[in-house]
């Protein structure tokens, strides 16, 4: 009971959540951490997944399916909800090298006051050398970011003074 | 043992802290200040600001590589600037500037060391060629925190 209070005392600045989905099965680290720092029934989550184009010729394709790129998202939302999130997801197209103008601009319709990614893909060297999308989103965005590890993180010890953590209130 | 012409450190604080607000150098922004108070809801904050040592010279002591006296004086005004503002605003907020080579490395050990869910950072992302020789200590947090608490960016049009 505590707990549940200190994590709504916490989280509360955090009204709407945008999280960038990549694909499922490597999101769920981040969709870990979104659901830490949400709190139920205040705070709304939405999930974008940027569906990739490409031109290649004279024509444009898409490197995924629509039915995978909703799967992605869909699947999100049903994390989420089952965790007891109000969730909502969007497929957004997007361009190839355009990704972080997209999820930013996903940021700025849904009027989002925290951005959550998934740790990038690029390494430090490629990511020196050719940026990252997340570089671009925190250069950019007017809201504040987290980015979600690449490895799970072994939990604090809560501060002694803090009545939640003692069970005191 | 006590070096002959070495200044001897004030002893670094150890105690555990809610949130770190840090910066590799550059001052703090009013919106990372607020984002740090807002996130430790009354619980202390850790201020801490990096004062950079340039290069390695090859692992030879080389005074030429040390940060001056004027930077020294520069990341303490930033911090004092920092602790007066979160303390007008209420909160228990204590801070330190540490002199390193490799200032992601130091945040993320300072994060532990403290014990912080939190680490609240100004970006001011490099770009050319600075990224390609230094590159991000956004990211370099990110990777020796190894999870151990969450790393919120503050871009600069926050």
């Amino acid at each position: 009971m505590a707990g549940k209070a200190l994590k709504a005392r916490v989280s509360m600045m955090f009204a709407r959540i945008l999280v960038a989905i990549d694909d499922f099965g490597g999101s769920q680290a981040t969709l870990d951490l979104v659901k830490g720092l949400a709190t139920e029934g205040t705070t709304q989550v939405h999930a974008v997944h940027c569906r990739l184009r490409e031109l290649s010729g004279y024509s444009w394709y898409a490197r995924e399916s629509r039915g995978d790129a909703s799967f992605q998202a869909e699947a999100a939302v049903f994390d989420l909800r089952m965790a007891g999130l109000a969730a909502g997801a969007e497929v957004r197209y997007a361009i190839v090298d355009r990704v972080a103008e997209a999820i930013l601009a996903e940021a700025l319709e849904y009027g989002a006051d925290l951005i959550v990614l998934g740790p990038p893909r690029r390494r430090e060297l490629a990511a020196r050398l050719f940026g990252s999308v997340t570089q671009r989103v925190v250069q950019r965005a007017k809201c504040p970011v987290i980015i979600a590890p690449r490895a799970p993180g072994r939990p604090q010890p809560r501060l002694a003074s803090d009545p939640a953590a003692t069970g005191c209130s | 043992m006590v070096l002959l012409g070495r200044n001897r450190w004030d002893k670094q604080p150890t105690s555990q802290a809610a949130v770190l607000l840090a910066s590799p150098g550059s001052p703090f922004s009013r919106a990372a200040v607020r984002r740090a108070r807002e996130l430790a809801d009354g619980q202390p904050v850790a201020v801490l600001s990096i004062l950079k040592i340039y290069g390695s010279s090859f692992g030879l002591p080389n005074p030429g590589l040390m940060p001056t006296r004027r930077e020294r004086d520069e990341q303490l005004e930033n911090v004092k600037l920092a602790i007066s503002e979160l303390e007008r605003r209420g909160c228990t907020v204590d801070g330190q500037i540490a002199a390193t080579r490799s200032a992601g490395r130091t945040i993320a050990k300072v994060a532990r060391t403290r014990k912080v869910s939190y680490v609240v950072m100004d970006t001011q992302p490099a770009t050319g060629i600075r990224r390609l020789i230094e590159g991000e200590v956004a990211n370099n947090v990110r990777r020796w925190l190894r999870g151990a608490a969450v790393l919120e960016l503050i871009g600069d049009k926050t």
